[in-house]
Parts: C-alpha cells; structure tokens; sequence
C-alpha cells in the first residue's frame, strides 16, 4: 500500500468525524444551553427527573443508547416513518445517524456545566439588570450569558471532544460505511480487525492529536475563580 | 443641605405605600402590613434585623409583589391589587442601590455606567451617551478608573459606581439599602454627603433602610420605624 491510500484512508475518515462532531455539537449545545438555562430557573419538581435522563448518556452503555435511537428512529418506528415521509430524513446508516449518536452522547457533557453556570450566577445581577430598566432579552444577552459563557464554552468543547471520539452508538445506527459513515474511530477498529497496523497507528496518532489539542483549549476556558461581584464591601 | 430640603415642596405625598404581605416558611409564618404616607423627601426605615425592611424598598423597586395594597410614588401608581396595576421593575424608575451594589463584574466601570442606557439596533452607547456616562463617572470621582473592573475597586469606588449607574437614569426616588454599615467612618461621612448632594442635584427623595441614628440626622431624614406586633410586621413611629 503506497503512501497516498494512507493518507486518503486518513483524512476521509478524520473529514467525516470532524463534520458529524460539529454538526452533532452544534445541536447538543443549542439544546443543552436552552434546557441547563431551563433547569436552572426551573422550580418544578419534575426538574431532577428530567435532569436523570439527560444524565444518562454519559452512564449508559453506547450500545444501549444505540440500540434506543435504532428503536426510536428505525424505519418501522412512528418517528422514523414521520421523519422519512415528513422531511426526507433517513437516520439508519447515514451521516445523520451518526450526527444523532455523536450529539445525544455528548448533550450531557454541554448540558451539565451549562446548567452549573447558570446556577452560578448571583440572582441579584439580573435583579439589578431589571432595576436599571433592561429587558428580559437585554438581560439574557447581556447579564447571564456573559457571566456564565466560560463554563458553557468548556462544557462544549468537551462535548466536542467526545463526539469526535463517538463509537458504540454510531456504530449501531449508521454503521460502518466508508466514505459516507466510517468515521475516525471506527476507521481504527476496521483497520485493526483488518490487520493494517500502519493504518490503525496513523488514525490513532491523528485522533489523539485532535483531541489533546482541543482538551488543552477546554481546560484554558474553564472557569478560573472570579472575584465576587460585591468586592470588599 | 437645609435649603435643599425646604426647596423640595414638589414633594407634596411623594410616597404612598400600602404594603401587606404574607410569607410562609416551614419554621413560621411572617407577616407585612405597613402603610406610610409622607410629603417629608427623606426617610429612613428603621427597626430590629429580620422584621422586613428590605422587602419595602425590594417591593418598590418591583423585586416582590405585595398580596395587597397599593405602592404609589410621586403620583405614578406602581402597584394596586384593586386596580391590578403592577408595573415590572424595569418600568418603575426606582433607583435602588443594593446591598452589595451587585454591579456586573464582567463590564468596565463605564460598561456598568452605561449599563442602563437604552442601547441603539447594534448594542453601542451612542457618543453622547458615552459623554454622559463619563460626567457621571467624573461627578463621583472615578474618571481615572473607566476603563477599570469593578473587583479593581476599593468598597467607596464600588458604591460610587453603584451611584453614578442609578443616577444617570434620573429615578424617580433613591432607594438605599444600608449603604453605609460596611464603610470606615471617615468614608462613611463621605459617601452621607455625596448621597445628599446627589439628591439635591437630582432634586428626588430618598427612602432609605438604617440602623444608624448618625445617617438620619446627617441626611436630615424622616423616622420610621417598623416593629413586631403579635406577629405582624407594622409601622410603630
């Protein structure tokens, strides 16, 4: 095998994973940040179950959550069909399969310190915001974000970070298809059960790279101990 | 400061208040039932700790709605459970300081300044705007410190700030909230006369919680004091 199939067999792969993790992040983080900001102002008691089973895709096994998306979004299921004749979205072994898996797998990791940083900020800053005659919108945008985009910031980029590594419940909704679903992590076990050992280094050299990289990012975003807004006083 | 007072006579019941609330927690119940109408431009709320006295600048500013009563400030009804008027913080133009002036450390002292300026379609302060901002800032002696954050601050410069943010909006009454139990006396002198030479640049009354004898005769205020009576939270003087 010549140099070139290497590095093809590389950056297809490493192409696919980079375009279902943003897409997959994309979605996590706008669904994560609008129900951590939901969770964290919500007095509902239902508020702790709803968190419990945002919670678990980080606990339960892939295949299971797989196993649930192939239930859920299958072509005999209700969503499925809706999906398919509605907006001519297939999910099973395509790219937006594998962008469901990536972005339910790491909906937790956003979710979690968005809601934290929303739970972080001192009410009284947003009561101060409506004294001085902002908006509820103005207020959003311009109190609440901003003291709390460090902490959502570095739960994305985690998100991120997993979704690129996803492989249990991508695998068992979009397969291993190459060129259209294999992405990176899957690329490395074929190549292992393949017996390519060149390939398999390559792709795990290349994955490990990316994601050290964006995990020294994370951590430069991560929240440092802000003053406390009162001061001495 | 004595003309000042007896120049405000446009003051004629600046402050008409009926607040009656009822808040139940698991260890007791707690109940408000203060009325207060005066002409007199500055009044200090006082009484023992925990009887309520932040909650009446905190129902004002529109923070707490009251179950019943009426909250009517220089003629504008803010609040009336007859009438079902009540109006959110954001459009009642009270300028209550908090306690722990709860400025936003993520902006600039010019940042929370402006803060409360109506902002043009892109978010900016306009230059005139940002002029103000600055001549409010100068006014209480922190020009210097613009572009500073407010942890950078010193306790006195915070409560400047927390001033000049208030002040630039022209409220319609200055509602403080133990703003000196925290400083040194000799700053605690300083900031009396500042607040007072605000109101007369403002020309607005002050309603204002305090424990300390000291800031009543400094400011030349109204007593009120509230107390606990059988359980109920009312006005005794």
């Amino acid at each position: 095998m010549n140099q070139s199939d290497v590095l093809a067999g590389v950056l297809t792969p490493l192409w696919l994973s980079l375009k279902v993790a943003f897409w997959a992040t994309l979605l996590s983080s706008v669904l994560g940040v609008a129900l951590g900001l939901y969770l964290a102002r919500s007095r509902l008691w239902l508020r702790n179950v709803l968190d419990t089973i945002c919670t678990l895709p980080m606990v339960l096994p892939p295949t299971v959550l797989g196993y649930y998306l192939l239930v859920a979004f299958g072509s005999q299921s209700i969503m499925g069909r809706w999906l398919r004749d509605t907006l001519g979205i297939n999910l099973i072994f395509s790219l937006n399969g594998a962008i469901v898996a990536a972005a339910v797998v790491s909906f937790p990791l956003v979710f979690k310190p968005a809601r934290a940083a929303f739970e972080s900020i001192d009410p009284q800053l947003e009561q101060a915001g409506r004294v001085l005659g902002v908006s509820e919108a103005g207020i959003l945008l311009r109190v609440t974000l901003p003291l709390a985009v460090r902490g959502i910031m570095a739960g994305i980029m985690l998100g991120f970070v997993r979704a690129l590594g996803e492989f249990g419940a991508t695998l068992m909704i979009a397969g291993s298809i190459p060129g259209k679903t294999q992405t990176l992590s899957i690329a490395i076990y074929e190549a292992v059960q393949a017996g390519r050992d060149d390939m398999a280094n390559m792709l795990a050299l290349v994955i490990s790279t990316v994601c050290i990289v964006l995990l020294l990012l994370a951590t430069r975003l991560t929240p440092k101990r802000q003053p406390a807004p009162g001061g001495t006083a | 400061m004595s003309t000042a007072v007896a120049d405000q006579t446009d003051l004629v019941n600046w402050c008409d208040l009926d607040i009656r609330k009822r808040l139940h927690s698991p260890k007791r119940t707690f109940e408000f039932d203060v009325q207060l109408q005066t002409s007199h431009p500055r009044i200090v709320l006082t009484g023992p700790s925990g009887i309520g006295k932040t909650m009446v600048l905190r129902a004002l500013a529109g923070l707490i709605r009251p179950d019943a009563g009426h909250i009517r400030i220089q003629g504008h009804t803010l609040y009336d459970s007859r009438g079902r008027v009540d109006l959110p913080a954001r459009q009642r133009r009270m300028g209550f300081m908090f306690q722990n002036y709860a400025l936003l450390p993520h902006l600039t002292a010019l940042g929370n300044v402006g803060f409360g300026l109506r902002r043009g379609a892109w978010g900016f302060l306009s230059r005139a705007q940002k002029t103000e901002a600055l001549r409010w800032l100068d006014r209480f002696q922190l020009a210097h410190a613009a572009h500073q954050y407010p942890h950078t601050l010193s306790g006195g410069q915070q409560q400047r700030l927390a001033l000049a943010r208030l002040a630039i909006l022209k409220p319609r009454v200055l509602l403080l909230d133990e703003p000196f139990a925290a400083l040194d006396p000799d700053l605690r002198r300083a900031m009396r006369c500042e607040v007072a030479a605000l109101l007369e640049t403002l020309n607005i009354p002050l309603l204002m919680v305090s424990h300390d004898e000291e800031d009543r005769v400094a400011l030349q205020a109204q007593r009120v004091g509230l107390a606990q009576v059988d359980g109920r939270t009312v006005r005794v003087d």
